[in-house]
């Protein structure tokens, strides 16, 4: 019989910890920050390359520009950001409440820009667009096929340019010239605006004023609540109620409640 | 038998300082990375976050990692590694993770003592006993549930009532409401209950504790020299019946030791933590022990 005391057993456990993570770091395996390295395509024509469905919100656009070997200028541009440290995920605060209903500009519409920048493949969420801005540069240097762009500047007929325009920097030299394009030459699918939603240019971002109701992706419990929904009906339907910067899909998620279906029953709660 | 009461009180002493270690590292590195988020970098501060140091957001990764190669939303390399070392260990010696490590059953252990004091000897007596057995399989649920949510979504579904978060980062406005809630109820029932998360709700706990089925060294009781006085049973802050076990397999036991005779058992080399079976001793030796 083999005893193992209280002592050998912290020894252990110190041991084990501490043991453990040494030998996982000297394998360079331990790792507490994201590599910003997205997953590689494992099976088909693509293999080996990276793939745009792994970008993360978290990313910067310097590190999704170095991932997938595009200029940070025309990412900078397509989406009206100003500086290449900033994170893919600052678009969502930026568009929220800026689009009409059942449209998202946010992560999945980089992912999208990149697969079709690069070719690569990647399955667009239903309420991905991208901003108008996004379209010149793509039908310019785009490798996947132009029906797959134009596919893509159809689903978007309202998708406006970043609103939030900030300032040019040394990298977004190209911003200007390609908001002005879009917003002087647009394309007839996808900037054309409608009257209803009107689209506009990175230089005109005061003309857009929240849509209220529009639900998307990151609208959260407290937009709804900030647009005078009826939050009780809200519950009723949802089965309860999240925290206030919650997300509706996160929570229908969590939930095991179909997004896309509650989506457009929470529009018709919108208030009149 | 002073200084036998001495080594038995320095064997817990010595567990409570790992405990207390733990939990000062991850509140540690909780507040600097929470710090670092807000732009206030403190010397020694590394770049771990709490997600980073977490062994179940490794555990819930393992499959998206085994069929996507990618990791869960918010999960990084360092908790998959964690995961495993958990899980070694826990093949090893039990659920050590849970009894020695985690900081967050630490803290319901030391509320504990204030439930001690409050309900003297009905203190983690208070649930009816069939009751208890049957809640103790929900973490099961539990971790079925969050196991699911996770693949599905990849993304971190215990995220959504997390009170290990919301201990860490209750400052904050990151934590989630539901943690929260399930914090507070936590707290609650510590003051009856000893470890109430851990018994009937922790997923990781659960986890860990399928590995009290097949671990090398585990708590055996030596009948020949019990003495049936069932200290070993009420020492246990899980209320496993180790007074009537051999081998314990209880799929609750969290290797804490406090049933052992280092501890709780009065008589030497009774309950112990090992490897193999007890020696079969001469009657009069066993007497002798017993005495």
């Amino acid at each position: 019989m083999i005893k193992l005391r209280t002592a050998p057993l912290a020894l252990l456990v110190l041991a084990g910890m501490f043991g453990g993570i040494g030998i996982s770091a000297a394998f360079g395996l331990w790792k507490t920050e994201n590599t910003k390295q997205p997953a590689k395509i494992r099976e088909g024509d693509f293999a080996g390359m990276p793939s745009p469905s792994d970008i993360r919100g978290s990313y910067t656009w310097d590190e999704v520009s170095k991932a997938f070997g595009l200029p940070v200028d025309r990412l900078l541009s397509a989406f009206g950001s100003s500086s290449g440290s900033d994170k893919v995920n600052s678009l969502e605060g930026r568009y929220a409440g800026k689009l009409p209903a059942g449209t998202e500009i946010g992560t999945d519409s980089v992912r999208l820009f990149v697969s079709l920048y690069t070719g690569l493949p990647h399955e667009p969420e239903s309420d991905t667009i991208l901003p108008d801005a996004a379209f010149p540069i793509l039908r310019a240097e785009g490798r996947a096929e132009r029906t797959a762009i134009e596919a893509a500047a159809a689903r978007a007929p309202s998708a406006p340019a970043a609103p939030a325009a900030a300032k040019p920097s040394s990298g977004g030299a190209a911003q200007a010239p390609a908001a002005a394009e879009a917003a002087a030459k647009p394309e007839p699918a996808a900037a054309q605006p409608k009257a209803e939603a009107p689209a506009a240019s990175a230089a005109a971002p005061a003309e857009h004023a929240p849509t209220p109701g529009a639900i998307t992706g990151k609208t959260s419990f407290g937009d709804l609540e900030s647009w005078g929904y009826d939050m009780a009906k809200v519950e009723a339907l949802l089965g309860g109620r999240g925290p206030e910067a919650q997300a509706i899909k996160d929570y229908c998620a969590a939930k095991g409640l179909s997004f896309s279906e509650l989506k457009a029953k929470l529009q018709e709660l919108a208030p009149r | 038998m002073a200084s036998s009461k001495a080594a038995k009180g320095g064997a817990q002493r010595l567990r409570l300082a790992i405990q207390v270690f733990f939990l000062l590292l991850v509140a540690f590195i909780a507040t600097t990375s929470a710090l670092k988020e807000e732009g206030v970098e403190l010397p020694l501060a590394g770049s771990a976050s709490l997600h980073a140091i977490c062994p179940f957001g490794g555990v819930v990764s393992f499959w998206q990692l085994a069929s996507l190669g990618t990791l869960v939303k918010k999960v990084h390399n360092s908790s998959v590694v964690l995961g495993v070392i958990g899980i070694l260990l826990a093949i090893l010696a039990g659920p050590v993770i849970c009894g020695w490590v985690c900081p967050f059953g630490s803290f319901q252990e030391w509320l504990g003592k204030l439930g001690r004091r409050i309900f003297k000897k009905r203190y983690n007596a208070l649930v009816p006993a069939r009751l208890d057995k049957g809640l103790r399989y929900l973490r099961y649920l539990m971790l079925a549930w969050v196991s699911y949510m996770t693949i599905v979504t990849g993304k971190l579904a215990f995220e959504a009532v997390d009170p290990y978060y919301a201990l860490f980062n209750f400052w904050r406005s990151e934590a989630s409401i539901g943690g929260f809630i399930v914090l507070g109820a936590t707290i609650l029932l510590s003051l009856a209950v000893e470890r109430p998360f851990c018994k009937y709700a922790c997923p990781y706990g659960a986890f860990q504790g399928l590995f009290n089925l097949v671990r090398v060294f585990g708590i055996k009781r030596n009948a020949p020299t019990c003495i049936s006085c069932k200290a070993c049973s009420r020492a246990c802050p899980m209320n496993i019946e180790v007074a009537t076990a051999t081998t314990v397999r209880d799929h609750q036991c969290i290797s804490c030791l406090k049933c052992t005779s280092e501890a709780a058992c009065p008589v030497p080399a009774t309950v112990e933590l090992a490897a193999g079976s007890f020696p079969i001793a001469p009657p009069n030796a066993q007497k002798e022990a017993a005495k």
